[in-house]
C-alpha cells in the first residue's frame, strides 16, 4: 500500500510534485515526515492517479496542515500559561497572602513550588490538596491558564475557522469537477483535523 | 548639546513650519505613518497609464500578488514568533505575535478577494 512506502521510493507524475514534496514549506520546528504522512493518508483517500489527481491531494494537504498547525498552536499557547496560572494560584492559596509587604516572599515561594510542580509529579497531589482546602476546584490550574489564555485562543480559532474555510472553497471548486475525490479528500481532511482535536489537552501533548 | 534656549528657539521655528513644500518633500512625508503597507486600501502601481488600461491592470495584478507574496512572508515569520514566545514563556508577546497573526489574515483575505474581482 502506498501509505507504508517511504516518501523517497515513490515517483510521482509531475517533478514539480516531487520537488515541492523533498522541500515542503514548513516551519524550522515541523517535521516533514509527519507532513508527507499526512500527504500518503490523502494520496490513499483521494485514489489519485493523475497529476491533476496528485495537486489537488498536495494543495488539500497543504490546507489541511494549515489547520493542524493552529491545533498545534492552541497547545502550545495552553501549555505557555500553565506556570503563571499556577503560581497565581499558589500565591492566592499562600497562607500569608493578607500580610502586607508579603509579596516579594511570596512570589519567590510561589516559583520554587512552580519549579518542583512541573520536576517533580509527586509533589503535585500535596499542592492541589492545598487549593481543594481554599475551595478550588481539582482542575484549577488548567482552568485558570484556561482563563488567562482566552484572548489568544479566541483569535487561534478565528484563525482555524479561516484555514478550514480556504480547504472548504478549495474542496469545493475541487467539487465542480471531481466530486468523488473532492468527497474523499474532505473525508481526509475531517479526519485528520478531528484526531489532532481530540488530542489537544496539554497533558496529552506531553 | 543644544542648551534650553536654543531647543525652545528650535521648537518655535518648527512650531510655524506649513509642512513640505515641494514635491519630494511631500512624496517622502507621505511616507511617515506607513508601517508595512499591507492593510492599505490602494495598490501603487508604477508601469502603466491611464490610457493603456490593459497594461495598467495587469500591473495592478502583479502588485496585488507581491503583497499576497509579502503577507505570506510576514505570515510565516509571525507563526515562527509564535513558536518561540510560547517557549520562552514570554507572553505579552506572545499575546501580541498572535494578534499579527490574526491581523496578517484579514489584509491576506483582503487582498484575495480584491485580487478575485480584478480578474474575474
Amino acid at each position: 500500500m502506498s501509505e507504508d512506502k517511504p516518501f523517497e521510493d515513490k515517483s510521482y507524475p509531475l517533478d514539480v510534485l516531487t520537488r515541492l514534496l523533498d522541500t515542503p514549506q514548513l516551519l524550522p520546528h515541523e517535521n516533514p515526515k509527519e507532513f508527507h504522512q499526512l500527504f500518503n493518508s490523502f494520496e490513499v483517500y483521494g485514489k489519485a492517479q493523475t497529476a491533476r489527481d496528485y495537486m489537488a491531494v498536495y494543495q488539500a494537504t497543504v490546507l489541511t496542515w494549515d489547520i493542524l498547525r493552529y491545533y498545534e498552536m492552541r497547545i502550545a499557547v495552553l501549555s505557555s500559561h500553565q506556570r503563571p496560572a499556577l503560581e497565581s494560584l499558589l500565591r492566592k492559596t499562600n497562607a500569608a497572602a493578607a500580610m502586607k509587604g508579603a509579596e516579594p516572599m511570596m512570589r519567590v515561594e510561589a516559583d520554587q513550588k512552580a519549579t518542583k510542580w512541573f520536576a517533580d509529579p509527586a509533589s503535585r497531589p500535596a499542592m492541589m490538596k492545598t487549593f481543594e482546602l481554599a475551595g478550588y476546584p481539582p482542575n484549577a490550574v488548567q482552568a485558570e491558564a484556561f482563563m488567562r489564555a482566552l484572548p489568544s485562543l479566541a483569535q487561534i480559532d478565528r484563525l482555524i475557522v479561516s484555514a478550514q474555510k480556504r480547504l472548504d472553497v478549495f474542496l469545493k471548486d475541487l467539487e465542480k469537477t471531481s466530486k468523488g475525490s473532492a468527497e474523499a479528500l474532505r473525508l481526509a481532511a475531517e479526519r485528520a483535523v478531528a484526531a489532532k482535536a481530540s488530542n489537544q489537552t496539554p497533558d496529552a501533548k506531553k | 548639546m543644544a542648551s534650553q534656549r536654543q531647543m525652545a528657539a528650535n521648537k518655535r521655528n518648527a512650531a510655524k513650519s506649513r509642512g513640505p513644500q515641494t514635491q519630494e518633500g511631500k512624496a517622502r512625508s507621505r511616507m511617515n505613518a506607513l508601517r508595512h503597507g499591507l492593510a492599505a486600501v490602494t495598490i501603487n502601481t508604477t508601469a502603466g497609464t491611464a490610457d493603456d488600461n490593459a497594461s495598467a491592470d495587469d500591473s495592478c495584478v502583479d502588485a496585488m500578488y507581491q503583497r499576497l507574496r509579502q503577507i505570506e512572508v510576514e505570515r510565516v515569520k509571525a507563526l515562527n514568533d509564535v513558536h518561540n514566545l510560547s517557549i520562552s514563556q514570554d507572553l505579552d508577546m506572545l499575546h501580541t505575535a498572535i494578534r499579527r497573526l490574526t491581523a496578517l489574515e484579514r489584509y491576506s483575505q483582503r487582498s484575495h478577494s480584491k485580487l478575485k474581482k480584478h480578474i474575474f
